[in-house]
């Protein structure tokens, strides 16, 4: 006849025993599947490394512009294309036929005044250009910040549309 | 009764004796449960991150340990980095048959020949290489042969992404990982083993407009070879580095000597006119010449055996700008002779021209300039012959000369905080109007073919005849145009040469710098301007025209003078 007390204990240790065994062998998987996982990432990583390698390759500044002269229309910017935001001059609020129906005026008036001529950029930069002439003064009520706001709410409503 | 006494003390003693040991036993029990509790206690509240420390500290996705960092250009744009690939080695040792295996691999490795691995594989040493870096095919062919004795090394490669494109400046390494060239040799110490990337001040969109204008117009000229740089004039930094002809750092061991030399930095060449930035530069800031000076053009020079004459001659008297403007000889020379031979050595020395560059290349070369500087090296050296610097000497020079008059040590390390310290040579002054006089060069004078439209460049041509064995040759030509642009405000400096133009029908038989080296100067100016940002400005805006052209400043000095006189 066994005492309680001893019998307790050895119940206890055999439970924990239990216990122990599948968490040991658990870690054991755990250790495994980290081993095999850090491996792995090294060949990632590795693979990175190759790829990254190869991407740079494959942006050579040689071969992009063989692919751009091939596939796109675009020519390389010429100092002519380019001008500051001061070189947009200012336009009238509305055509008379927008003025006449209410409308507000569209964003497509824009590419009509800043149509380009033989050599847009340069002369939009005198002093003396700012002058608008006398005729038009009166509607010139509009500033920058007003043509790209227009452009702004033309796609935004484009885009609900 | 005794019995009974005996016995009772008998079983007295022996539960005495039981008792004692079981006291033992459970102290010693107990002593080793106060012990257990302590380290858990321990364990538990004291030491809780060390568990995660031996945790952590396995090999937990930790990069592997890389044998050379990346170089990268400005942009973080791959220029070298290194591959892991597999290298063959053999232990002879446990070769049994060495021309049998040695047959073996050559039929999976055809580019080895068949008697150098047998000789290796019965050598009877322990360790002999076979083949350097396999490809992973390569490597499963070997595996497959299955002979004993053969294993593989991880190793890494240098590998080159851009190719020939920054070949100069990057350099290359050997086998074995060692720099032996460029960045990689300079800069070895900090690659190895380093993991950050070494970010260069190259930019390889410039890098390559710059290749490619060169290359075009070496061709157009047949010319033997040339050379470009861009400077960034306000920290110093190289944005492109270009010698052609080039090589493929991928297989630097067949490049030849020619390719392999550095025009830029290596080369040491008599530039010629180019060197009148210079001599005008000290004339205005010694006051030994003023804008206004005036000077006799008229005939040549004529001193010891040596004779000083106009390439354009204009036969009458020139202003200073006008001497810049059609590259007199003989006005630079009577300007050089009012500086002074002291003070023109002396201004040399502080641009830097009389002493290597700090730029971080192995490849560099001494200038050479007379030991004995006599009056007529004085005259001579004032358009360029008579001293000869490397192109990255130049471009650094002129970048002090128009940058506000401040020397920065060109540098192919991306700058990311504030440049490099500069030593004042100029002061703002003359550097503001020697900016006037470049740009009236391109406006007006032998520089005009370097003029892209919108961006202000302006420039100085050179041609200089080569020395061969002492003697110049006559249709061996050093031909070069060093730009600035914008003139109103310079951020770049821009050079370009070609070594041995040849005239063509296009230039009417000339091979000159306005014709070679100012149009490589434009095309990159107009290339790399819209990709830095720097808006095209109108050259003849009121408020342009003040701010570069020499006329403003005559205009404004005049004022000035009637100011002075009311």
């Amino acid at each position: 006849m066994i005492r309680p007390t001893p019998l307790i204990l050895m119940v206890l240790a055999a439970a924990a025993g239990g216990a122990l065994f599948p968490v040991s062998f658990e870690v054991g998987a755990l250790d495994d599947r980290l081993a095999q996982l850090n491996r792995q990432i090294r060949d990632d990583r590795e693979a990175i490394h190759v790829l990254r390698a190869e991407w740079s390759f494959l942006n050579q500044p040689a071969r992009l512009e063989e692919l751009a002269r091939r596939h796109l229309d675009l020519k390389p910017v010429a100092g002519a294309q380019i001008a500051g935001t001061g070189a947009i001059p200012v336009r009238a609020v509305a055509t008379p036929s927008e003025a006449a129906d209410g409308s507000e005026p569209s964003a497509t008036a824009i590419v009509r005044v800043a149509a380009p001529r033989a050599k847009p950029a340069i002369p939009d930069l005198r002093p003396t250009y700012s002058a608008p002439p006398p005729a038009a003064r009166a509607d010139l009520v509009r500033t920058l910040d007003d043509v790209l706001r227009d452009v702004t709410e033309a796609q935004g409503a484009g885009a609900v549309r | 009764m005794t019995r009974r006494i005996a016995f009772e003390s008998t079983k007295k003693q022996a539960i005495e004796t039981a008792r004692t040991r079981l006291l033992i036993g459970g102290a010693l029990m107990a002593a080793a449960f106060v012990v257990v509790g302590a380290r858990l206690f321990d364990v538990v509240v004291f030491n809780e991150n060390e568990e995660l420390r031996r945790a952590t500290a396995r090999e937990i996705a930790r990069p592997a340990p890389m044998a050379r960092a990346d170089i990268v250009d400005r942009n973080g744009v791959l220029l070298a980095t290194s591959l892991t690939t597999a290298s063959l080695y053999a232990d002879p040792r446990k070769i049994s048959d060495a021309a049998e295996s040695a047959r073996r691999i050559v039929e999976v490795l055809p580019d080895l020949s068949e008697e150098v691995v047998a000789a290796r594989l019965a050598s009877g040493r322990s360790f002999v290489w076979l083949h350097r870096n396999l490809t992973p095919r390569q490597q499963f062919e070997v595996n497959r042969l299955g002979i004993p004795g053969l294993e593989f090394k991880r190793e890494e490669r240098r590998v080159y992404p851009h190719g020939r494109l920054a070949t100069h400046v990057v350099g290359f390494t050997d086998v074995d990982n060692v720099g032996l060239a460029g960045i990689e040799q300079s800069m070895d110490s900090a690659i190895a083993g380093a993991r950050a990337p070494l970010r260069l001040s190259l930019d390889i969109r410039v890098q390559q407009i710059l290749r490619q204008e060169l290359a075009a117009q070496i061709e157009k000229f047949k010319a033997i070879g040339g050379g470009g740089i861009v400077l960034d004039v306000r920290t110093g930094e190289v944005v492109a580095l270009v010698s052609l002809p080039d090589f493929d750092p991928n297989a630097a061991g067949e490049a030849s000597d020619e390719t392999r030399f550095n025009r830029i930095t290596l080369g040491v060449y008599e530039l010629g006119s180019v060197f009148k930035i210079f001599n005008h530069a000290i004339a205005l800031e010694t006051g030994a010449a003023t804008m206004a000076s005036r000077y006799d053009a008229t005939k040549p020079i004529r001193i010891a055996r040596f004779t000083i004459s106009d390439f354009h001659p204009e036969k009458r008297w020139l202003s200073v700008p006008e001497i810049f403007q059609h590259s007199s000889n003989i006005g630079s020379a009577k300007m050089a002779i009012d500086i002074g031979s002291e003070i023109q050595r002396k201004y040399l020395g502080h641009l830097g021209l009389l002493r290597r560059t700090s730029i971080e290349l192995p490849e560099q070369a001494q200038p050479m300039f007379p030991a004995q500087w006599r009056e007529i090296n004085t005259m001579t050296i004032a358009f360029g012959h008579g001293i000869a610097v490397s192109p990255l000497h130049l471009a650094s020079g002129v970048a002090a000369v128009v940058n506000g008059g401040i020397l920065r040590p060109a540098t192919l390390i991306r700058n990311d905080g504030a440049p490099n310290d500069g030593v004042q040579v100029f002061s703002a002054e003359t550097s503001d109007r020697m900016r006037r006089l470049l740009r009236l060069v391109v406006e007006t004078g032998t520089g005009r073919n370097a003029d892209a439209e919108g961006y202000l460049v302006g420039g100085k041509t050179g041609t200089a005849e080569k020395q061969v064995n002492g003697a110049y040759k006559r249709n061996a030509l050093i031909s070069s145009f060093m730009g600035v642009f914008p003139v109103s405000d310079p951020r770049f400096a821009v050079f370009a040469m070609l070594d041995e133009p040849k005239g063509i029908p296009e230039s009417y038989g000339y091979a000159t710098g306005g014709w070679t080296g100012a149009p490589v100067v434009r095309g990159v100016v107009a290339r790399m301007a819209p990709l830095y940002g720097i808006a095209p400005l109108d050259d003849e805006a009121p408020e342009i025209r003040q701010l570069v052209s020499v006329n403003a400043l005559a205009r404004s000095a005049g004022r000035n003078r009637s100011d002075a006189a009311n």
